[in-house]
């Protein structure tokens, strides 16, 4: 089951929709939380039991916190140590089931590595843990919710079902978006009913994101894995054709995804937090992660960077450094160590592999650059005499990430962090634009996918723009007249339906986010 | 009122959508059951350019067949002329569907099957994974058949026409010239154990052999030699078929030393498929076989031939 299946938004969601329509409005949420394990298990059996166990869990940590608050007989510094101790504890169990499910054999392999340096004899058998699907999404809910309790921005949830269902509501579990208890906890228990205006919508959003999905990102899947498997063999340019379709694949696949994902949730009268924002219109790599898998970057804004840059052994260390070297170099060791912390913890999330690690340090040092040049290339734009907001500028702007985004992807997608250098070399040493001329059709691609993809990227360029300009785009339409309206609506259905790399010839592409 | 004008509104909207869905289905549907249309199709159009009723030997089943069999090399050795109509991971439903339209233009004296496909699911249905489109597929065809547009801009790819060309040219024959040593040991030790058709194969199998006979067309089994997908249980499951059926089978894997099959530089990929060298050497056996077992004319002198020899000039291989 994947959400752009038909089996997903053509069978499991209309009838749990019926289902939950026709069942009294108290009832709702049960019946949402049945349709939510019943998805869960579809997916992963008798997984389910982490996901029960993270619920109990999750709920009993925050009744303790509340509890400490309440009962404790002592105040200030000493109840905030207290509670600590329960939210470290909250957080340890929490991580450390992911952590042992996604991350033991990492660990494992690595120190047998390092042994071997030292000519160890260590050899790592890896064990083969089964993962339940969407543990390491539904995993920073518990930390923020038990965070928020702690920190006292949220108040306890003493009704099991609500933190059930925030935890396990079936659209999310699997990619996401993150969600803060605040943002849906009450709506997906108030049982709404579904009105006409949120179905339309929302089935108008599920064919939009089927549009990214099936006919442009998984048209580009076969050309993607050839160019990754076989690089040694392949010109420069055929790789960084390659790598760019693998931007492509990964915006389109994962932002479609999402269109389905929250739209399912408008459905319910559900709002799901958005997570892209226009990424490629970004004017550096700090801007790229505020439109980029946003609730992801806002999770460690909030929960790593402010909690790192605000610890007492931070602040020490920046009052000693702007003793020494002054204030000016001061200002960024908080912020600094707090980033590096930030996108560790980013690159790790993503998968127990060098790549993954690579890829958090990428941005680390990108964002870190960003930071320490920004007030000096200020003063010299002004004076230079640099427009900063010309069109010349934003053109300048906008190659520069063109170079940052696909880079950083190429080491995400690289199968090794070797291969990954190796193909970026090749980019660089051995680049005959001719070469990828020749090649195209050999690249598992043919002139119609090519043309399908290039009318889809135009597609949602237009559409982004419009986004950008804060265009809203589905009540604009929604103000056509009808043979229009519909039409328009036709079209985009059997675009899908037509167009879809889907079927005989193509295998099904099971979404990357999925994976992580 | 505003509720019911919503729902009759809507009902008639997804109303419009099946029905423009229902006459797309009727455009795109091909005759007869099909799993790969593009491939089908492809292989069709090139095979119905060959002048009527020309070919003696249609050699037909999946990528081993293209791989293996050298029409050309054939017609040098042999005066036979074959063509192959096999495409990649065939399954039996495409095999009776090209042999169907390939015999409303040729009537050929053998139809040789290779076996690999036996062993695969033979029916139109496409993979599970997505139950509920596999159920819309059966109402409305053209989800099963929507990418057949992508055919009208093949004409468009000049690198893919050529390709294509150049197959045909070859007469279905594909020139791989890598080589990936297979390292394995002996796969052919006898025994008496059964390996099952794949699900629906002796359904379809049988459905071939009765076109064929209908046909006054002689079925033959032929399986290339693969240590990578071949056993003896494989071996044993077509033997007993083509026993009950009274069909000839020649299992090449019993003959590789006779073919002098070299494992480390006649397959591309280790062992699945046989690369250029390989094919040579087991096109020239195959070729006396037919000479010795069948009555097969030989055209080399014919004139209506003639173009075959200019194929020959053309085709870039040497034997």
């Amino acid at each position: 089951m994947s959400y752009h299946l038909m089996d997903y938004f053509a069978f499991f969601l209309p009838v749990v929709l019926i289902i939950y329509q026709l069942v009294p409005q108290r009832f709702r949420p049960v019946a949402l939380l049945m349709a939510n394990y019943a998805f869960f298990y579809m997916i992963s059996g008798p997984l389910v039991v982490y996901m029960l166990f993270s619920t109990i869990f999750t709920h009993y940590i925050g009744l303790w916190l509340e509890n400490v608050s309440l009962t404790a007989e002592v105040e200030g510094k000493a109840l905030i140590m207290k509670k600590r101790k329960v939210l470290v504890f909250g957080i340890a169990i929490s991580l450390g089931i992911l952590g042992v499910l996604k991350y033991f054999n990492f660990f494992g392999q690595t120190v047998a590595d390092v042994l071997a340096l030292f000519q160890v004899n260590f050899v790592y058998e890896p064990i083969r843990f089964m993962v339940p699907i969407g543990i390491s999404f539904y995993t920073l809910q518990m930390i923020s919710y038990i965070t928020d309790v702690y920190r006292g921005t949220q108040k306890a949830e003493h009704n099991l079902l609500k933190i059930a269902l925030y935890l396990s509501f079936f659209p999310t579990i699997m990619e996401g978006p993150i969600c803060r208890y605040a943002q849906v906890g009450e709506e997906l228990y108030a049982g709404r009913s579904i009105t006409f205006e949120n179905l339309k919508f929302g089935y108008q959003r599920i064919v939009w994101g089927l549009f990214k999905k099936i006919v442009i990102a998984d048209r580009l899947y076969a050309t993607v894995s050839h160019v990754f498997d076989n690089y040694r063999d392949l010109d420069g340019s055929v790789i960084a054709f390659g790598v760019v379709c693998y931007t492509v694949q990964l915006y389109m696949e994962f932002s479609g995804c999402m269109d389905i994902i929250i739209a399912s949730g408008e459905i319910f009268g559900v709002k799901l937090p958005e997570n892209f924002r226009q990424p490629f219109a970004a004017k550096d790599a700090s801007e790229f992660w505020r439109r980029w898998h946003i609730t992801l970057g806002t999770f460690f804004k909030d929960y790593i960077f402010y909690s790192i840059s605000l610890a007492k052994p931070v602040k020490n260390l920046a009052k000693k450094v702007k003793e020494k070297l002054g204030r000016n170099v001061s200002k960024f060791v908080g912020p600094t160590i707090a980033l590096f912390g930030v996108w560790s913890c980013n690159g790790l999330w993503h998968g127990a592999n060098w790549t993954f690690i690579f890829y958090g340090m990428y941005y680390f040092v990108l964002i870190f650059i960003e930071n320490i040049t920004e007030e000096p290339v200020q003063k010299l734009a002004q004076k230079w005499n640099i427009n900063r907001e010309s069109s010349g500028y934003r053109m300048f702007q906008a190659i520069k990430m063109f170079f940052i985004i696909n880079i950083g992807e190429l080491f995400f997608r690289a199968n090794t962090l070797q291969d990954g250098f190796a193909m970026l070399g090749k980019i660089v040493t051995d680049f005959h634009i001719s070469e990828l001329l020749g090649k195209l059709s050999s690249l598992k691609m043919d002139v119609a996918d090519l043309v399908v993809v290039a009318i889809g990227i135009v597609v949602v360029a237009i559409v982004g723009s419009l986004h950008e300009r804060e265009t809203k785009i589905r009540e604009e339409i929604a103000k056509w007249v009808l043979p229009v309206r519909w039409g328009m609506w036709y079209a985009a259905i059997l675009a899908v339906i037509m167009l879809g790399a889907y079927g005989t010839g193509y295998s099904i592409v099971e979404m990357i986010y999925a994976g992580y | 009122m505003d509720r019911v004008k919503k729902i009759a509104g809507g009902t008639i909207f997804l109303s419009g959508l099946v029905l423009i869905l229902i006459l797309l289905s009727a455009l795109m549907t091909p005759r007869g059951e099909v799993y790969n249309i593009i491939d089908v199709e492809k292989k069709t159009s090139y095979f119905s350019k060959e002048a009527k009723d020309t070919i003696d030997v249609i050699i037909i089943g999946d990528s081993e067949t293209y791989s293996a069999f050298n029409p050309l090399q054939m017609w040098k050795e042999q005066g036979i002329t074959s063509y192959v109509c096999g495409t990649h991971a065939q399954r039996l439903c495409d095999t009776l569907s090209i042999l169907e339209t390939s015999l409303e233009t040729q009537s050929p004296e053998l139809v040789v099957l290779e076996t690999n496909c036996l062993f695969r699911y033979a029916g139109v249905k496409p993979e599970l994974s997505d139950r509920t489109l596999y159920e819309v597929s059966q109402y409305l065809p053209v989800f099963k058949y929507h990418n057949r547009w992508k055919q009208a801009f093949s004409v468009m790819n000049p690198t893919e026409q050529k390709k294509l060309e150049k197959e045909h040219l070859r007469k279905g024959f594909k020139l791989r010239t890598d080589v990936v040593p297979y390292t394995g040991g002996e796969w052919m030790n006898e025994s008496d154990k059964r390996k099952a058709f794949g699900e629906k194969a002796e359904e379809y199998l049988t459905k071939i052999y009765e076109l064929c006979k209908k046909q006054d067309i002689e079925l033959v089994l032929v399986t290339t030699p693969a240590p990578d997908n071949w056993t003896y249980a494989k071996h044993n499951s077509v033997s007993d078929w083509a026993d009950e059926n009274d069909v000839k089978y020649l299992d090449m894997n019993l003959n590789v030393n006779e073919i002098q099959i070299d494992w480390a530089k006649d397959t591309r990929d280790g062992g699945d498929h046989l690369n250029f060298t390989g094919a040579k050497k087991l096109t020239a056996y195959f070729g006396s076989y037919l000479k010795d077992n069948f009555d097969l004319t030989d055209h080399r002198q014919d004139e209506i031939y003639s173009s075959w020899n200019e194929d020959l000039k053309n085709c870039g291989m040497k034997f």
